[in-house]
């Protein structure tokens, strides 16, 4: 009996053994690609990384990676549809884009999402010496943001400064629920974080990261669409005669575009997102939509048609067939889609700097005005004579020269809106058919679609917002 | 917890063991071939003394004076009742059993008696999984238990399979059963970065499983606390069995085949000039065949095909499909002797499917050994290793998928050159023109997508019989797995082509470990020893550590013959990460019995487990269960007619962790979100302190009854899941800069009932048959959802879960058909049906009330025999679900993709003339006001019936077998799915399409022709 005992005992004990053996920590399990909110941001370094991950923000297909840049022309009238499609763009093509259509969701979602990142930025306590460079840079990320959403989601500043923008979120709570603020109050705010971020900004580092000189020459836009031409051109002068970057030449036009790498030293570009080998948005590339790989969108031949063949800006754009055997002149601003090192959406360019001078100075300085555009223009069509042109029609040229220097950028949308312009588009061969539920040739200012709708997910997570929906959706 | 034990001990001490007046008997248990059958209970009849066979099938037991009759029972076999009251050494014959009521059964931590039972558990025998075409054993499963539904898409080899038991139980969670395969708590998720499918049972050849349990209740599952909610799947391999060692030797070869083709196919070149003329008539560019055709061909206005395009036809399902082959061998061994029994196996199984570039080889070896050191320590240790290499195609919308191809690409196109070569880049362009759909059969030579699959599960098990009455067990066991995965594509043409050919690369590693410690007491509480008590406590531990290794590259030399990232000029992907997950629990089973009558059982489960929030990381499972054996009734003793009356219930709760995310608890800063290629980091998961188990409640009713000598056993079921705190993502506001969160807010039901029918009616003396008759029924519900707003399913927008409905009713526009006056595509406004609109922005999306998941499935099986012959026949059906086909929209179009793809013949009955009633539209080129667009009319009658096995085998009579040597002998030709009937005529898929009923053109499923031979020697 005692060694049966002994023999369940030492048994017994094993088996407690077992089970004791297994302490607490047993069960408590950490990821090894993530940590902590606090320990993410308590240190400089990791600060610094906070940032990348802010910028990298701004990359996505949603954002600057496809969506910004391609929407912007495509509701106006750079571009096209064609018949045989991937079903990518179509509602923004035709209007016909309803509260729940996921280009507006993801450019909400995405952009708030850049937002967050970079507002846990600025309310961080980490001190350091270079906290308030960081900081900077993520105060202009969000001002960018900001500025896009405000555009896409809102009336013009230029129309109602008084109307419903979007909720101004400035601290990280994943259970708030915001009503929107005016228009007048995010440019408010777009201006403040644009001018503090300028205060503290770091010294250039590449065309891929925010400096003192590139929010300056964001702070222009914001001016320009504000309609504070004064501001703005004060602005603009600035980055032009100080920023000690440099005009993009007609001689370095073309390998400008080809080229997926951001700049080392001070150049054409203020600012880009970058894209490289390793990060980038794969088959949902900004390119790929036009030239290498859906080969959905088109180049309008109202745009081609406005370029001389003088031009080297018509070196962008490569005539062949759409996929339905169109004759069409396809777009090549963006030809690394699908090459290793992608292209970098741009953001702010110097040849934009000079054209929003030029508007900048109107009405009270058309000299200024001509002398900015016909700088510009010298580098585009050498053998152009410039601009003489005086009053509505010099605004008019220096729009049209926007239109064309900045296609296919996302700028041409947003300049029809604020300067209040009706969208006329044409019937190009290979397109989507103008008709009921298809293309709608003409929108008028003002109008309903002119003002995105806000993303069904806000007004079903936001009891809030829900009585804040914009008219006509 | 230590306390406890002590109490537990002091318990078992306090008890006084005493017997009764008694006689020893023993004896021998074989089976129906002479082999010995170890590990059968042998006890006399209304008492509760009791014992099992050695492995040599051997046995002594005290029999109380008074009683005569013994009772045999032993896994698939069917019990015996022997009086030895003449007899003190019986040898006694078991005969295996198709269906019986009275076998022992596997259940959670131990065996039982089917009597015994409380629950609802399923067996199935290693008869049924032996020598099957299948490369893994879920997919033998089929038709075999009632409540668990067993559905391949893929027919692709080593594809997984989706098992569902008693309906769905989780909305975003995992749906499928949890995997105990020799006490591993066993990972059998798909795990595969790249690979369109693979499946870890793939590893495991079937031809090693003794049995597989199916626990359906909470009184079988609750034991397994929070993994337990979908269903338990117990899987116990061979173990060794004492006697002069043996061999087996199996080995088969067969053939494959389409299991169906469509009736509604792709059309012919002059079938789809037909269509294009027709479509060019209406759309207004052309008056008669004759403009048609000039316009057809017409490059600058027209359509710009090859003017001889028509002499060109090319049945693409038959480029991209072949007959596809398959062959096993499988050796085993076992002997031993009364201390020591082992068992070996070794097997090679290779299958080509019918279509290109799929294929499955698999080598594979396990070996277990059972050690009695003494009367009272038991070592058991078995190992199962095996490496398979898998090759897979892409499914879904890649253009590179065969089976996409074989719908899409046109007709009047051609794989080849005139001079035989593979076509690829002609004078046009790309083949085909224009882009898009690749050639496939340059894909299947040209690209590479490989998966190699390593596994070795194995376990250690000591036993020690502490008492007569006490064990205590403590088993380790463990799985681990690597899985390989290497793609590459072709510099040349297809995906690879604008990167000058890339690849990629991942492997998978874990291991997975379960340590179970746990005692088990029997006992008799009275003298009488007609109440007796098995009782169970124990403590489990389990952790799983995987690792995940990527890394791939572009710009490859321009050549076939470098296919490793070796030779790949620019780097783009290198990943690695481990992560891990661990549960610990207390359990406790048990069950009281008083006569056999009446049986009450319970359970207890506490588990802790590392997935879930802080506040909620420890949660309390338990079920209580009673039978009836009614026949045990001293009334019942006198209907001879019936033997076999019970009736069972149980109730109990359980719970789901599988599939939530191993940290989706903790809020966290991901880093990855690179820039520049400097790291950067960001918010990722907004996390959830409170996150806990989906808690699975399950009522069951069961009633057992044998009649006219067991010749008509029945067994009906009812059950009613009620699931809470099911798993959603609960949104956010966006402007949080977060989109959602994980809690745990849902509920939905599962109410149900399955019937068994089993019989023999017609038994002489050589001469059998038998028919076993299975129906499953299941219905759910979802009752809760956040706000009682719906949910969107995230997987696509077929689904749309809503408060009162069936999850996987589809949601999509209502098709109304098609106007007889003008051929115009027709939708229902919305759901009341009460208008129509050919608008089609007028149409809303709305429920359908049609489901993706059947009302009835089960099947119908048939055995004769007949000396040595027999014959079996299975047909397994499915009814009352719909099957989405969403590519129909293109192949299906009325012109909308005319001259881009390949088309339905289903185009031909078109609109033509007013008043004509058609499925089809009229015929538009270019489109007929998006009648394509998704809506009910791409749901097809997911109905179907299919015989899913015939097997004619044939044994070897013992004279014959004694002149070959030979202990057995047997040849068999079996047929899989070999007919398929009963589908919708427009169907254009196979209907066995997973789980949620959605064609997603995968490799095609076969239907196999196999013959084998099975040799049994010493």
């Amino acid at each position: 009996m005692r060694s049966i005992i002994n023999k369940f005992s030492i048994v017994a004990i094993a088996g407690v053994v077992a089970m004791t053996g297994c302490s607490k920590e047993f069960t408590e399990k950490v990821p090894n690609d993530a940590i902590t909110i606090d320990a993410a941001l308590s240190t400089e370094a990791g600060l610094d990384n906070a940032l990348s991950g802010t910028y990298a923000s701004l990359r996505t297909a949603n954002l600057y990676g496809r969506n910004f840049p391609v929407t912007g022309d495509l509701m106006a009238d750079n571009s096209f549809v064609e018949t045989k499609n991937s079903g990518r763009y179509i509602t923004q093509y035709n209007y016909t884009f309803i509260a729940s259509d996921g280009v507006f969701s993801g450019m909400w979602s995405n952009a708030y999402r850049g937002i967050m990142r970079a507002n846990q930025i600025i309310n961080a306590t980490t001190t350091g010496a270079n906290v308030a460079k960081i900081k900077a840079q993520a105060l202009a990320v969000r001002a960018l943001l900001y500025f896009k959403l405000v555009n896409i989601y809102a009336k013009p500043y230029t129309e109602d400064p008084s109307a419903l923008g979007v909720p101004i979120i400035l601290t990280y709570d994943p259970y708030k629920l915001p009503t929107r603020n005016t228009v007048a109050e995010v440019y408010g705010q777009i201006v403040n974080d644009l001018q503090a971020a300028f205060a503290a900004a770091p010294d250039y580092r590449g065309s891929v990261y925010l400096s003192k000189y590139a929010i300056e020459g964001l702070l222009s836009k914001v001016y320009l669409y504000m309609g504070d031409n004064p501001k703005a051109k004060a602005a603009a002068k600035d980055v032009i005669d100080n920023g000690g970057f440099t005009l993009l030449s007609a001689g370095n036009f073309t390998s400008y575009w080809a080229d997926p790498m951001g700049e080392a030293s001070k150049g054409e570009t203020l600012f880009e997102v970058d894209a490289d080998v390793v990060n980038n948005n794969g088959f949902d590339d900004l390119g790929g939509i036009y030239i290498n790989g859906y080969q959905d969108i088109y180049a309008s031949s109202q745009l081609t048609s406005l370029y001389s063949t003088t031009d080297v800006r018509l070196n962008l754009f490569v005539a062949g067939n759409t996929k339905s055997g169109a004759p069409a002149m396809k777009v090549n601003k963006y030809s690394n889609a699908q090459n290793a090192d992608r292209d970098n959406p741009k953001v702010m360019r110097l040849s934009e700097v000079y054209l929003i001078a030029a508007e900048a100075s109107l009405p009270a300085n058309e000299a200024d005005a001509l002398m900015y555009l016909n700088m510009l223009m010298a580098q585009r069509d050498p053998a152009f004579i410039g601009y003489a042109s005086t009053g509505a029609a010099l605004l008019a040229d220096i729009v049209q020269e926007r239109r064309k220097e900045l296609a296919f950028e996302g700028d041409r949308f947003y300049d029809m809106n604020r300067l209040k312009q009706t969208i006329t588009r044409v019937q190009n061969g290979g397109a989507i058919t103008a008709g009921a539920g298809n293309v709608n040739l003409t929108i008028p200012y003002p109008d309903n679609r002119r003002v995105g709708p806000i993303p069904q997910a806000e007004i079903q997570a936001n009891v809030n917002i829900a009585s804040q929906q914009n008219p006509g959706y | 917890m230590r306390k406890f034990f002590t109490v537990c001990l002091l318990t078992l001490f306090c008890w006084h063991v005493s017997f009764a007046q008694s006689k020893t008997i023993t004896g021998k248990v074989i089976d129906e071939k002479s082999n010995p059958i170890g590990n059968a209970t042998v006890s006399v009849k209304g008492k509760k003394n009791a014992t099992t066979t050695g492995e040599d099938g051997r046995f002594s037991l005290q029999v109380p004076n008074g009683s005569n009759v013994l009772q045999i029972s032993s896994v698939n076999y069917e019990t015996m009742e022997v009086n030895v009251s003449s007899n003190s050494n019986p040898v006694i014959t078991l005969r295996s059993s198709a269906y019986s009521l009275n076998e022992v059964v596997v259940v959670a931590y131990g065996t039982q008696k089917r009597p015994n039972i409380t629950g609802s558990i399923a067996t199935v025998k290693a008869s049924d999984l032996e020598n099957r075409p299948f490369t893994s054993v879920d997919k033998s499963l089929q038709g075999y238990v009632t409540g668990l539904q067993s559905s391949s898409g893929s027919g692709a080899p080593g594809a997984a399979t989706d098992i569902r038991i008693r309906g769905i139980g989780s909305i975003r969670a995992s749906q499928s059963p949890l995997w105990v395969i020799d006490g591993i708590i066993a990972n059998t998720e798909d795990l595969a970065a790249n690979t369109t499918t693979t499946n870890p049972l793939s590893t495991m050849n079937p031809d090693d499983i003794e049995s597989i349990s199916v626990l359906k209740d909470a009184a079988s599952q609750s034991v397994y606390g929070s993994r337990a909610a979908n269903g338990v799947i117990l899987v116990t391999t061979k173990k060794g069995r004492a006697g002069k060692t043996k061999l087996n030797f199996s080995t088969e070869i067969g053939q494959s085949d389409f299991a169906f083709k469509p009736k509604n196919r792709a059309v012919t070149t002059s079938e789809y000039q037909t269509l294009l003329r027709e479509s060019v008539i209406n759309a207004g560019y052309a008056t008669d065949n004759a403009t048609a055709d000039a316009f057809i061909v017409d490059p600058v206005n027209g359509l710009g095909l090859e003017p001889e395009y028509t002499k060109t036809n090319t049945n693409w399902i038959d480029e991209v499909s072949r007959k596809g082959k398959q062959q096993q061998y499988n050796l085993s061994m076992t002997g031993g002797d009364e201390k020591t029994q082992f068992y070996a196996a070794a097997g090679y199984f290779k299958q080509d499917g019918i279509t290109l570039a799929t294929t499955f080889k698999r080598y594979n070896g396990s070996i277990s050994i059972t050690h009695k050191l003494n009367d009272k320590f038991t070592f058991l240790t078995g190992l199962n290793g095996s490496n398979s290499d898998q090759r897979t195609p892409s499914n879904g919308g890649a253009f590179a998928n065969p089976a996409l191809s074989s719908f899409f690409l046109l007709p009047f196109t051609s794989p080849r050159n005139a001079d035989g070569s593979l076509k690829y880049d002609d004078a046009q362009g790309q083949f085909p023109i224009g882009g898009g759909i690749f050639n496939p059969l340059v894909i299947a030579e040209y690209n590479k997508n490989a998966a190699q699959q390593t596994s070795l599960r194995g376990y250690v098990t000591g036993e020690y019989k502490i008492f007569k009455d006490l064990k205590f067990t403590s088993r380790y066991s463990s799985e681990y797995f690597t899985l390989f995965e290497d793609q590459y594509r072709n510099p040349f043409y297809g995906d690879g082509q604008a990167q000058d050919g890339d690849g990629f690369t991942s492997y998978r590693k874990y291991y997975n470990w379960t340590w179970s410690n746990y005692f088990d007491l029997k006992r008799n509480i009275n003298k009488e020893g007609d109440i007796y008590f098995d009782f169970k406590l124990g403590y489990e531990a389990q952790a799983y550590k995987d690792y995940l290794l990527q890394a791939g590259g572009q710009t490859f030399p321009r050549t076939l013959d470098l296919q490793y990232l070796a030779s790949a000029a620019t780097p783009t992907t290198s990943f690695t990460l481990p992560t891990e997950s661990a549960t610990k629990s207390v359990f406790s089973n048990g069950d009281i019995n008083y006569k056999d009558r009446y049986v009450i059982s319970g359970s207890f489960r506490r588990d802790a487990s590392s997935v879930f929030g802080k506040n909620n990381r420890s949660g309390n499972f338990y079920s209580v269960g009673a039978t009836w054996n009614v026949n045990e009734e001293a009334f019942m003793k006198k209907i001879s007619l019936i033997n076999i009356l019970k009736v069972r219930s149980s109730y109990g709760i359980n719970g789901n962790q599988s599939g939530f995310g191993r940290y989706t608890s903790l809020a966290t800063f991901a880093y990855g979100q690179n820039y520049n290629g400097l790291p950067g980091s960001a918010l990722n998961n907004v996390g959830n302190t409170d996150l806990t188990w989906e808690k699975n409640a399950i009522f069951n009713l069961g009633l057992d009854l044998s009649m006219l000598k067991n010749r008509l056993n029945i067994t009906v079921e009812m059950y009613n899941r009620k699931t809470t705190d099911l798993l959603l993502n609960v949104p956010l506001s966006p402007t949080s800069g977060v989109t959602g969160q994980n809690r745990n807010v849902g509920a939905m039901t599962n109410k149900g009932y399955e019937i068994t029918v089993g019989g023999r009616p017609l038994k002489t003396r050589d001469f059998s048959w038998d028919i076993n008759f299975n129906l499953s029924h299941n219905e759910n519900k979802v009752t809760e959802l956040y706000l009682g707003n719906p949910v969107p399913d995230p997987n696509g927008n077929l689904f749309n879960y809503t408060v009162g409905h069936d999850i996987y009713e589809f949601y999509t526009r209502q098709w109304a058909g098609v106007d007889p006056e003008n051929g115009n595509p027709l939708w229902y406004t919305d759901d009341t049906k009460s208008a129509t609109t050919s608008v089609v922005g007028q149409a809303k999306l709305a429920l359908s009330g049609l489901s993706a998941l059947p009302k009835y499935f089960g099947s119908v099986m048939n055995t004769f025999t007949y000396k040595g012959f027999s014959v079996e026949a299975q047909v397994y059906y499915n009814f009352g679900n719909y099957v989405f086909q969403g590519f129909s929209r293109f192949i299906n179009s009325d012109g909308a993709f005319y001259s881009a793809y390949g088309q339905l013949t289903e185009q031909l009955e078109s609109w033509k003339n007013p008043g004509d009633v058609t499925p089809t539209p009229k015929l538009v080129f270019g489109g007929n006001k998006n009648s394509n667009t998704t809506s009910t009319r791409y749901l097809y009658k997911g109905d179907y019936m299919r015989l899913r096995n015939l097997q004619i085998s044939y044994a070897l009579p013992a004279g014959a077998l004694k002149k070959l040597h030979l202990l057995s002998a047997s040849i068999y030709l079996r047929g899989t799915n070999m007919i398929t009937f009963g589908t919708d005529k427009r169907l254009p898929v196979d209907p066995e399409t997973g789980s949620v009923s959605t064609g997603n053109f995968e490799v095609f499923i076969p239907k196999t022709l196999t013959a084998g031979v099975k040799i049994g020697f010493n």
